[in-house]
């Protein structure tokens, strides 16, 4: 299990979005989103549910973080156009 | 009060935090009785946390850590079928229904928290994650409330 997070630029303002490997964006016990926060949801891995939810709400990725960072998702992640913040 | 319910049904959390512990937990057992059938979960450390939520024995007990104990048990079960689904040696709906007999099976230990909102936010929310149908949580919370 995984979860991560990316931020975006929308307008003039940063959007935050979490994500988890678990269906629909499950958050496991003890773990809430913060004010502002909005929750990727999807199934498979974390960073492409995160990067879907950027896509799907027009939001301009900016940067990426989750850990640990599989091979095919930090591809995804430079594909589009975001920097990883971990590896 | 931030939960993990409210990051997916805000208003549910809403009306939840304005509800008296009675009906707190007339929803929360609501929850978990659909979560429980909808999963076919069985299991004999259930059954006795089971008759815990019925009897109203709230709080840490035997029956609660083994319902949670069920839970993580059952999530280990999950997380390997997730990773041979991924490696395409097993199938998603394998890993899908595991995991929902892992959320049935928290919502259970969650609903015996001795605190009555604490119970029906977390049990509620691990409701919805193993039904995969929040429309059906809300309406079984809708009828144990209208109770």
């Amino acid at each position: 299990m995984t979860s991560g997070v990316g931020v975006g630029r929308d307008t003039g303002y940063l959007r935050t979005v979490v994500g988890t490997s678990e269906p629909r964006g499950y958050l496991r016990p003890g773990v809430t989103l913060n004010p502002g926060e909005e929750l990727a949801t999807g199934a498979g891995h974390t960073e492409p549910n995160i990067l879907d939810y950027i896509s799907e709400n027009g939001i301009e990725p900016i940067a990426a973080a989750g850990r640990p960072i599989c091979a095919r998702c930090e591809k995804m992640i430079d594909l589009a156009g975001a920097v990883r913040l971990t590896s | 009060m931030t939960s993990r319910l409210s990051s997916v049904a805000a208003d549910l959390a809403e009306q939840l935090e304005t509800q008296q512990p009675t009906r707190l937990r007339r929803a929360a057992a609501g929850a978990v009785h659909l979560a429980v059938a909808h999963t076919g979960l069985a299991a004999p450390p259930l059954d006795a946390a089971l008759a815990a939520l019925r009897e109203g024995r709230f709080g840490d007990s035997a029956d609660r850590s083994a319902a949670l104990r069920l839970a993580d048990e059952l999530d280990e079960i999950a997380w390997d079928l997730q990773e041979r689904s991924e490696a395409g040696t097993g199938s998603q709906d394998a890993y899908l229904a595991a995991f929902g007999r892992a959320r049935a099976a928290a919502a259970v230990g969650f609903a015996l928290d001795a605190d009555a909102l604490t119970a029906a936010l977390e049990a509620l929310y691990e409701a919805q994650a193993a039904v995969a149908d929040l429309g059906a949580i809300r309406a079984a919370v809708g009828s144990a409330l209208a109770e």
